[in-house]
Protein backbone atom coordinates (compact mmCIF):
# COMPACT_ATOMS: atom_id res chain seq x y z
CA UNK A 1 0.00 0.00 0.00
CA UNK A 2 3.09 2.06 0.55
CA UNK A 3 4.26 1.68 -2.71
CA UNK A 4 1.13 3.11 -4.19
CA UNK A 5 0.74 5.71 -2.43
CA UNK A 6 4.56 7.31 -3.19
CA UNK A 7 3.27 6.14 -7.05
CA UNK A 8 0.08 7.94 -7.00
CA UNK A 9 1.58 10.72 -4.88
CA UNK A 10 4.78 11.10 -7.24
CA UNK A 11 2.32 10.69 -10.71
CA UNK A 12 0.16 13.59 -9.08
CA UNK A 13 3.55 15.70 -8.50
CA UNK A 14 4.19 15.26 -12.30
CA UNK A 15 1.20 15.94 -13.92
CA UNK A 16 0.67 18.96 -11.65
CA UNK A 17 3.99 20.26 -13.09
CA UNK A 18 3.16 19.20 -16.67
CA UNK A 19 -0.06 21.41 -15.85
CA UNK A 20 2.52 24.54 -16.08
CA UNK A 21 3.55 23.96 -19.54
CA UNK A 22 2.41 25.15 -22.68
CA UNK A 23 -1.30 23.61 -23.89
CA UNK A 24 -2.05 24.23 -19.95
CA UNK A 25 -5.67 24.63 -19.59
CA UNK A 26 -6.66 24.25 -15.72
CA UNK A 27 -6.99 28.10 -15.25
CA UNK A 28 -9.48 28.02 -18.01
CA UNK A 29 -13.20 27.40 -16.62
CA UNK A 30 -15.18 25.72 -19.16
CA UNK A 31 -12.42 24.81 -21.93
CA UNK A 32 -12.38 21.23 -22.10
CA UNK A 33 -14.31 18.69 -24.55
CA UNK A 34 -18.11 19.38 -24.41
CA UNK A 35 -19.74 15.76 -24.52
CA UNK A 36 -22.68 14.23 -23.59
CA UNK A 37 -21.45 10.77 -22.54
CA UNK A 38 -18.12 9.43 -21.71
CA UNK A 39 -17.82 5.64 -23.01
CA UNK A 40 -15.06 3.90 -21.59
CA UNK A 41 -14.06 0.49 -21.66
CA UNK A 42 -11.49 -1.21 -20.04
CA UNK A 43 -9.48 -4.18 -18.60
CA UNK A 44 -10.22 -3.88 -14.84
CA UNK A 45 -7.52 -5.14 -12.21
CA UNK A 46 -8.65 -6.16 -8.50
CA UNK A 47 -5.40 -5.38 -6.87
CA UNK A 48 -6.51 -5.65 -3.45
CA UNK A 49 -8.89 -8.41 -2.02
CA UNK A 50 -12.44 -8.11 -2.95
CA UNK A 51 -15.29 -7.74 -0.39
CA UNK A 52 -15.98 -10.60 1.71
CA UNK A 53 -14.32 -14.20 2.23
CA UNK A 54 -12.80 -14.28 -1.47
CA UNK A 55 -9.26 -13.12 -2.00
CA UNK A 56 -6.44 -12.92 -4.19
CA UNK A 57 -5.75 -10.58 -7.69
CA UNK A 58 -8.25 -10.16 -10.31
CA UNK A 59 -8.61 -9.31 -13.98
CA UNK A 60 -11.20 -8.47 -16.05
CA UNK A 61 -13.19 -6.49 -18.64
CA UNK A 62 -15.34 -3.49 -17.74
CA UNK A 63 -17.21 -0.37 -18.94
CA UNK A 64 -17.76 2.35 -17.36
CA UNK A 65 -20.11 5.75 -18.41
CA UNK A 66 -20.16 9.18 -17.51
CA UNK A 67 -23.13 11.63 -18.00
CA UNK A 68 -22.00 15.36 -17.15
CA UNK A 69 -23.62 16.91 -14.38
CA UNK A 70 -22.16 20.23 -15.09
CA UNK A 71 -19.36 21.10 -16.95
CA UNK A 72 -18.40 24.31 -14.31
CA UNK A 73 -17.02 22.19 -11.44
CA UNK A 74 -16.91 22.75 -7.92
CA UNK A 75 -14.13 25.78 -8.17
CA UNK A 76 -15.19 28.74 -10.82
CA UNK A 77 -11.18 29.81 -11.07
CA UNK A 78 -10.69 26.46 -12.19
CA UNK A 79 -11.48 24.04 -14.98
CA UNK A 80 -12.79 21.17 -13.46
CA UNK A 81 -16.03 19.71 -13.96
CA UNK A 82 -18.56 17.01 -12.66
CA UNK A 83 -20.27 13.46 -13.71
CA UNK A 84 -22.16 10.95 -12.70
CA UNK A 85 -20.13 7.34 -13.57
CA UNK A 86 -22.06 4.24 -13.86
CA UNK A 87 -20.30 1.13 -14.95
CA UNK A 88 -19.78 -2.34 -14.59
CA UNK A 89 -16.49 -4.72 -13.81
CA UNK A 90 -16.47 -8.33 -13.99
CA UNK A 91 -13.61 -9.92 -12.69
CA UNK A 92 -12.07 -13.18 -12.26
CA UNK A 93 -9.64 -13.38 -9.00
CA UNK A 94 -7.84 -16.78 -8.59
CA UNK A 95 -8.18 -17.35 -4.89
CA UNK A 96 -6.25 -17.43 -2.08
CA UNK A 97 -7.06 -20.88 -0.36
CA UNK A 98 -4.12 -20.04 2.21
CA UNK A 99 -5.53 -16.79 3.85
CA UNK A 100 -9.12 -16.63 3.74
CA UNK A 101 -11.97 -19.31 4.08
CA UNK A 102 -15.16 -20.49 5.71
CA UNK A 103 -14.76 -21.61 9.38
CA UNK A 104 -14.17 -25.57 9.41
CA UNK A 105 -14.73 -26.44 12.80
CA UNK A 106 -15.50 -24.37 15.81
CA UNK A 107 -15.48 -24.88 19.45
CA UNK A 108 -17.45 -23.52 22.25
CA UNK A 109 -15.59 -20.45 24.04
CA UNK A 110 -16.24 -19.02 27.25
CA UNK A 111 -19.56 -16.76 27.77
CA UNK A 112 -21.66 -18.65 25.52
CA UNK A 113 -18.98 -17.76 22.76
CA UNK A 114 -17.58 -19.70 20.23
CA UNK A 115 -14.23 -19.64 18.60
CA UNK A 116 -13.27 -20.92 14.74
CA UNK A 117 -10.34 -23.38 15.42
CA UNK A 118 -10.19 -24.74 11.90
CA UNK A 119 -10.58 -23.10 8.45
CA UNK A 120 -12.95 -25.09 5.99
CA UNK A 121 -13.10 -24.32 2.14
CA UNK A 122 -11.03 -21.42 0.96
CA UNK A 123 -11.90 -18.68 -0.81
CA UNK A 124 -11.10 -20.30 -3.97
CA UNK A 125 -11.45 -19.14 -7.41
CA UNK A 126 -14.46 -16.33 -7.85
CA UNK A 127 -15.82 -14.68 -10.03
CA UNK A 128 -17.31 -10.95 -8.63
CA UNK A 129 -19.60 -8.70 -10.56
CA UNK A 130 -19.60 -4.98 -9.56
CA UNK A 131 -21.84 -2.32 -10.50
CA UNK A 132 -20.44 0.81 -9.23
CA UNK A 133 -21.62 4.46 -9.05
CA UNK A 134 -19.92 7.55 -8.60
CA UNK A 135 -19.12 10.98 -8.88
CA UNK A 136 -16.54 11.53 -10.91
CA UNK A 137 -14.80 15.31 -10.70
CA UNK A 138 -12.77 16.29 -13.62
CA UNK A 139 -9.91 18.68 -13.86
CA UNK A 140 -8.91 19.28 -17.26
CA UNK A 141 -5.13 20.28 -16.56
CA UNK A 142 -4.31 20.51 -20.32
CA UNK A 143 -5.25 19.68 -23.84
CA UNK A 144 -3.48 16.15 -23.48
CA UNK A 145 -4.35 15.72 -19.91
CA UNK A 146 -7.00 15.45 -17.58
CA UNK A 147 -6.91 14.19 -13.97
CA UNK A 148 -10.28 12.85 -11.71
CA UNK A 149 -11.03 11.56 -8.40
CA UNK A 150 -14.32 9.42 -7.92
CA UNK A 151 -15.78 8.73 -4.55
CA UNK A 152 -18.87 6.19 -4.78
CA UNK A 153 -20.45 2.95 -3.84
CA UNK A 154 -20.78 -0.04 -5.83
CA UNK A 155 -23.67 -2.93 -5.30
CA UNK A 156 -21.78 -6.56 -5.98
CA UNK A 157 -22.29 -10.36 -6.92
CA UNK A 158 -19.53 -12.44 -5.63
CA UNK A 159 -20.16 -16.04 -6.92
CA UNK A 160 -17.75 -18.62 -5.31
CA UNK A 161 -19.16 -21.93 -7.50
CA UNK A 162 -21.41 -23.08 -4.69
CA UNK A 163 -22.50 -19.71 -3.05
CA UNK A 164 -23.26 -16.39 -3.34
CA UNK A 165 -22.70 -13.30 -1.51
CA UNK A 166 -24.01 -9.75 -2.61
CA UNK A 167 -23.48 -7.08 -0.87
CA UNK A 168 -22.56 -3.38 -1.32
CA UNK A 169 -19.06 -1.62 -0.55
CA UNK A 170 -17.47 2.18 -1.25
CA UNK A 171 -15.09 2.94 -4.24
CA UNK A 172 -12.76 5.35 -4.50
CA UNK A 173 -10.92 6.10 -7.33
CA UNK A 174 -8.12 8.45 -8.48
CA UNK A 175 -6.78 8.28 -12.24
CA UNK A 176 -5.55 10.39 -15.29
CA UNK A 177 -6.58 10.37 -19.25
CA UNK A 178 -4.03 10.97 -22.16
CA UNK A 179 -6.05 12.75 -24.64
CA UNK A 180 -4.30 11.50 -27.91
CA UNK A 181 -6.94 13.52 -29.75
CA UNK A 182 -9.42 16.12 -28.05
CA UNK A 183 -12.21 13.15 -27.87
CA UNK A 184 -10.11 9.73 -27.37
CA UNK A 185 -8.23 9.02 -24.32
CA UNK A 186 -6.32 6.56 -22.57
CA UNK A 187 -7.70 6.16 -18.96
CA UNK A 188 -6.32 4.92 -16.45
CA UNK A 189 -7.51 4.41 -12.79
CA UNK A 190 -6.30 3.12 -9.66
CA UNK A 191 -8.51 2.79 -6.80
CA UNK A 192 -10.89 0.29 -4.57
CA UNK A 193 -12.00 -2.33 -5.68
CA UNK A 194 -10.54 -2.62 -8.69
CA UNK A 195 -8.62 -0.37 -11.09
CA UNK A 196 -8.27 -0.02 -14.46
CA UNK A 197 -7.16 0.76 -17.65
CA UNK A 198 -9.07 1.43 -21.09
CA UNK A 199 -9.76 3.94 -23.91
CA UNK A 200 -12.69 6.65 -23.19
CA UNK A 201 -14.59 8.11 -25.81
CA UNK A 202 -16.21 11.68 -25.17
CA UNK A 203 -19.38 11.27 -26.95
CA UNK B 1 9.10 16.47 -26.03
CA UNK B 2 9.20 17.48 -22.66
CA UNK B 3 5.46 17.66 -21.94
CA UNK B 4 4.74 14.27 -23.18
CA UNK B 5 8.16 12.78 -21.50
CA UNK B 6 6.45 13.64 -18.22
CA UNK B 7 3.04 12.33 -19.03
CA UNK B 8 4.92 8.97 -19.74
CA UNK B 9 6.27 9.06 -16.84
CA UNK B 10 3.60 9.82 -14.74
CA UNK B 11 1.87 7.41 -16.45
CA UNK B 12 4.55 4.88 -15.51
CA UNK B 13 4.65 5.56 -12.11
CA UNK B 14 0.58 4.76 -11.87
CA UNK B 15 1.22 1.60 -13.65
CA UNK B 16 4.17 0.40 -11.21
CA UNK B 17 1.24 1.06 -8.77
CA UNK B 18 -0.33 -1.36 -10.75
CA UNK B 19 2.23 -4.43 -10.15
CA UNK B 20 1.93 -3.72 -5.73
CA UNK B 21 0.94 -7.74 -4.25
CA UNK B 22 -1.22 -7.00 -0.72
CA UNK B 23 -1.90 -10.93 -0.28
CA UNK B 24 0.75 -11.46 2.12
CA UNK B 25 -0.43 -12.60 5.47
CA UNK B 26 2.30 -13.07 7.42
CA UNK B 27 3.79 -9.98 8.54
CA UNK B 28 1.61 -7.48 7.00
CA UNK B 29 -2.00 -7.07 7.77
CA UNK B 30 -4.82 -9.18 6.33
CA UNK B 31 -8.06 -7.59 6.35
CA UNK B 32 -11.39 -8.89 5.75
CA UNK B 33 -14.18 -6.44 5.65
CA UNK B 34 -17.99 -6.15 3.90
CA UNK B 35 -19.52 -9.68 2.97
CA UNK B 36 -21.27 -12.03 5.28
CA UNK B 37 -18.65 -13.85 7.11
CA UNK B 38 -14.90 -14.00 6.64
CA UNK B 39 -12.06 -16.41 8.43
CA UNK B 40 -8.45 -15.83 8.44
CA UNK B 41 -5.55 -17.55 8.62
CA UNK B 42 -2.14 -16.66 8.94
CA UNK B 43 0.95 -19.19 9.39
CA UNK B 44 4.51 -17.99 10.78
CA UNK B 45 5.22 -15.42 13.99
CA UNK B 46 4.05 -11.87 13.57
CA UNK B 47 0.83 -11.89 11.80
CA UNK B 48 -1.90 -9.33 11.61
CA UNK B 49 -5.11 -9.93 11.26
CA UNK B 50 -8.29 -7.60 10.87
CA UNK B 51 -12.20 -7.95 10.37
CA UNK B 52 -14.22 -5.05 9.83
CA UNK B 53 -18.06 -4.66 8.90
CA UNK B 54 -19.50 -7.56 8.64
CA UNK B 55 -21.67 -10.21 10.40
CA UNK B 56 -19.36 -12.87 11.46
CA UNK B 57 -15.71 -12.95 10.90
CA UNK B 58 -12.40 -13.95 12.80
CA UNK B 59 -8.80 -15.27 12.86
CA UNK B 60 -6.89 -18.29 13.38
CA UNK B 61 -3.13 -17.19 13.73
CA UNK B 62 0.25 -18.48 15.92
CA UNK B 63 2.78 -16.64 18.10
CA UNK B 64 2.78 -13.18 18.27
CA UNK B 65 -0.01 -12.15 16.43
CA UNK B 66 -2.43 -9.18 16.28
CA UNK B 67 -6.37 -9.53 15.85
CA UNK B 68 -8.63 -6.64 15.75
CA UNK B 69 -11.94 -6.67 15.11
CA UNK B 70 -14.67 -3.99 15.06
CA UNK B 71 -18.37 -3.43 14.11
CA UNK B 72 -18.18 -7.19 13.73
CA UNK B 73 -21.75 -8.97 15.20
CA UNK B 74 -19.92 -12.49 16.20
CA UNK B 75 -15.95 -12.47 16.14
CA UNK B 76 -13.62 -15.33 17.12
CA UNK B 77 -9.52 -15.29 17.39
CA UNK B 78 -7.69 -18.25 17.99
CA UNK B 79 -3.57 -17.60 18.58
CA UNK B 80 -0.78 -19.08 20.50
CA UNK B 81 1.59 -17.22 22.53
CA UNK B 82 2.39 -13.25 22.88
CA UNK B 83 -0.88 -12.29 21.41
CA UNK B 84 -3.37 -8.78 21.17
CA UNK B 85 -6.24 -9.38 20.63
CA UNK B 86 -8.71 -6.13 20.13
CA UNK B 87 -12.19 -6.52 19.89
CA UNK B 88 -14.69 -2.67 19.99
CA UNK B 89 -18.38 -2.85 19.09
CA UNK B 90 -19.43 -6.17 18.43
CA UNK B 91 -22.31 -8.88 20.03
CA UNK B 92 -19.46 -11.21 20.39
CA UNK B 93 -16.06 -11.76 20.74
CA UNK B 94 -14.92 -15.45 21.71
CA UNK B 95 -10.82 -15.59 21.95
CA UNK B 96 -8.87 -18.62 22.84
CA UNK B 97 -4.95 -17.40 23.37
CA UNK B 98 -1.56 -18.82 24.53
CA UNK B 99 0.35 -17.01 27.18
CA UNK B 100 1.18 -13.68 27.51
CA UNK B 101 -1.88 -13.19 25.69
CA UNK B 102 -3.25 -9.52 25.42
CA UNK B 103 -7.71 -9.37 25.20
CA UNK B 104 -9.34 -6.18 24.86
CA UNK B 105 -12.66 -6.20 24.51
CA UNK B 106 -14.89 -2.86 24.86
CA UNK B 107 -18.26 -1.65 23.68
CA UNK B 108 -19.27 -5.53 23.58
CA UNK B 109 -22.75 -7.80 24.45
CA UNK B 110 -20.61 -10.87 25.19
CA UNK B 111 -17.02 -11.17 25.90
CA UNK B 112 -15.18 -14.75 26.70
CA UNK B 113 -11.72 -15.51 26.80
CA UNK B 114 -9.19 -18.51 27.33
CA UNK B 115 -6.26 -16.97 27.93
CA UNK B 116 -2.65 -19.00 29.47
CA UNK B 117 -0.52 -17.81 31.60
CA UNK B 118 0.93 -14.14 32.58
CA UNK B 119 -2.07 -12.99 29.95
CA UNK B 120 -3.69 -9.53 30.90
CA UNK B 121 -7.71 -8.80 29.89
CA UNK B 122 -9.88 -5.86 29.97
CA UNK B 123 -13.07 -5.48 29.24
CA UNK B 124 -14.79 -2.21 29.77
CA UNK B 125 -18.66 -0.87 28.58
CA UNK B 126 -20.00 -4.32 27.60
CA UNK B 127 -22.92 -6.47 29.23
CA UNK B 128 -20.62 -9.64 30.33
CA UNK B 129 -17.51 -10.47 30.23
CA UNK B 130 -16.21 -14.40 31.26
CA UNK B 131 -12.70 -15.22 31.26
CA UNK B 132 -10.93 -18.49 31.86
CA UNK B 133 -7.32 -18.26 33.10
CA UNK B 134 -5.07 -21.66 33.04
CA UNK B 135 -2.50 -19.64 35.20
CA UNK B 136 -1.30 -16.47 36.05
CA UNK B 137 -3.50 -13.68 34.85
CA UNK B 138 -5.35 -10.19 35.71
CA UNK B 139 -8.26 -8.96 34.29
CA UNK B 140 -9.81 -5.56 34.48
CA UNK B 141 -13.80 -4.61 33.85
CA UNK B 142 -14.95 -1.11 33.46
CA UNK B 143 -18.54 -0.49 33.19
CA UNK B 144 -19.49 -4.24 33.03
CA UNK B 145 -23.17 -5.10 33.98
CA UNK B 146 -23.86 -6.12 38.13
CA UNK B 147 -21.43 -8.64 38.82
CA UNK B 148 -21.04 -9.58 34.93
CA UNK B 149 -17.40 -9.67 34.94
CA UNK B 150 -16.48 -13.28 36.07
CA UNK B 151 -12.95 -14.70 36.30
CA UNK B 152 -12.47 -18.20 36.89
CA UNK B 153 -8.37 -19.21 37.83
CA UNK B 154 -6.95 -21.97 36.69
CA UNK B 155 -8.02 -23.81 40.49
CA UNK B 156 -10.96 -23.44 39.55
CA UNK B 157 -12.43 -20.34 41.82
CA UNK B 158 -14.04 -18.25 40.13
CA UNK B 159 -14.96 -14.55 41.03
CA UNK B 160 -16.90 -11.86 39.95
CA UNK B 161 -16.37 -7.50 39.91
CA UNK B 162 -18.70 -4.85 38.30
CA UNK B 163 -15.96 -1.99 37.65
CA UNK B 164 -12.42 -3.64 39.50
CA UNK B 165 -9.31 -5.86 39.01
CA UNK B 166 -9.31 -9.44 39.73
CA UNK B 167 -6.10 -11.44 40.01
CA UNK B 168 -5.21 -14.84 39.30
CA UNK B 169 -2.18 -16.88 40.54
CA UNK B 170 -0.31 -19.75 39.04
Amino acid sequence: MQRLSVSVLASVALLAGWAGTAGAQIREPGNHPRYVVEVEPHLTFGLTDPPGYAGGDGIGPGLRLGFPLTHDGFLSKLNDSVALGVGVDWLFYEGDDRVRARCGRFVEAPNDTRVCVELGDGAGASDVLYVPVVMQWTFWLHRRASVFAEPGIALYLADFGDDEDLGATPVIGVGGRFHFVETVALTLRLGYPSSSLGVSFLL
Amino acid sequence: MKTTASLLVALAGLLGALACDDDNCEGDECRCHSGDYCYLGCTGPGCDLSCASMPECGGICEDDCRFSCNDVSHCSALCDDDCDIACDRLSSCGAVCGARCNYHCAGADRCGVEVGPESVVDCSGVSSCVVECRGSCTVSCQGVSADQCRVTCADGTTRTTTNGEIQCSD
